[in-house]
């Protein structure tokens, strides 16, 4: 048995990752306590916003192996799921641009020292007060040790998501992983546009 | 990781590797059963997601290099290699000044790797003093991360093949 690295919440339902990559239900996860701390060594719950109402798709969830061909297969993926809610073009190609940056970054670093992981990512769409539409994108690279010294990707991959998204936060999760959450900037809900 | 040939997932081009070496799974976890594959390899299958050639224009005038497809973590260091090739063969024409020309016309995506990959070919032609020109057109995915990143500034740009051709 491997201990709980973290809580996650999808769909209402809570659910953990083994040390093997699995995602596993947390109610089949017998040593877990059913809260929302979930475990010891546990990381908060990215919130559910209770704005996502009817009409909006339900999140895209993607399990990423540490792999350079497998980011290509993300934003096609990430791409799909924008055009289905009619995301505006432009906006749209950022964050792809943005996302991708997040999930190259992770998939580069991990590929070093985390061949047989797996990174995460998690985006769903929300309501804004205003009536209009963001976009929020988690990723998540599992990582177990602290990212490296900066190189030039890196360098040039965190300005670009800057400028493609509203906000970056990028922070070190216990014990020693990376999450980085992109949130796009606000669009006009679909029946606004052509 | 199995020998077995991916299913073609991407609707503008397959990546289906007879025989390929190993496949790349991204998964779902609300759809198991029907993971997202990639073929992946050194093979055909990476050449799929960008085509790179190199051909010579009119007599020893200058060598074009035509990326077609996306420029990204996994494909820059071919680009990067490619140009790298041109700008060796380029000092093998008899005509002195001849440009490498990059073609990014049909290029479709380019991420920080990508602006890296451009970035250390310009450095490598000035160090050789060979002409670096890289043409884009109006495709945003291409022109919005060179413009972010400033790299206006610092690659030689125009807007189409002979207008790299014709200058200087």
């Amino acid at each position: 048995m491997s201990t709980v690295r973290w809580v996650i919440e999808v769909r209402g339902q809570r659910c953990t990752r083994t040390l093997s990559g699995a995602m596993i239900p947390i109610d089949a996860w017998p040593s877990c306590p059913g809260g929302p701390a979930g475990g010891p060594d546990h990381r908060p719950v990215p919130p559910v916003d209770p704005s996502t109402g009817p009409g909006l798709p339900a999140p895209l969830r993607l399990q990423i192996p540490v792999d350079p061909v497998a980011v290509s297969v993300v934003r096609d993926r990430l791409r799909a799921w924008l055009a289905a809610q009619a995301w505006p073009t432009g906006q749209s190609q950022d964050i792809v641009l943005a996302v991708n940056e997040a999930v190259s970054n992770a998939v580069e670093h991990a590929y070093l020292d985390h061949p047989s992981g797996v990174v995460e990512l998690h985006a769903a769409a929300t309501v804004t007060r205003g009536g209009q539409r963001r976009v929020t994108v988690v990723v998540d690279d599992g990582r177990w040790r602290p990212p490296p010294a900066d190189d030039e990707n890196r360098r040039r991959g965190i300005p670009l998501m800057h400028a493609c998204m509203d906000t970056v936060t990028i922070t070190a999760a216990t014990p020693g992983g990376t999450r980085v959450t992109l949130r796009s900037h606000p669009v006009p809900p679909p029946t606004l546009l052509e | 990781m199995d020998g077995r040939a991916g299913a073609a997932v991407r609707p503008n081009g397959p990546f289906r590797v007879p025989g390929g070496r190993y496949r790349t799974e991204v998964r779902e976890p609300d759809q198991p059963d029907q993971p997202l594959t990639a073929a992946a390899g050194t093979g055909p299958a990476a050449e799929q997601l960008l085509e790179l050639d190199t051909r010579e224009v009119g007599p020893a005038a200058a060598l074009i290099v035509t990326a077609r497809g996306e420029i990204d973590l996994h494909t820059a260091g071919r680009l990067r290699a490619t140009v790298a090739d041109a700008l060796t063969r380029l000092s093998d024409l008899p005509t002195a000044g001849a440009p490498v020309v990059v073609d990014l016309t049909d290029v479709t995506f380019l991420a920080s790797a990508g602006l890296a990959a451009l970035v250390a070919a310009a450095r490598d032609a000035h160090s050789r003093r060979e002409p670096l020109r890289v043409v884009v057109d109006h495709t945003r995915p291409v022109v919005r991360p060179i413009e972010l990143a400033g790299l206006d500034d610092v690659l030689a740009l125009y807007r189409s093949v002979e207008d790299a051709l014709q200058a200087g």
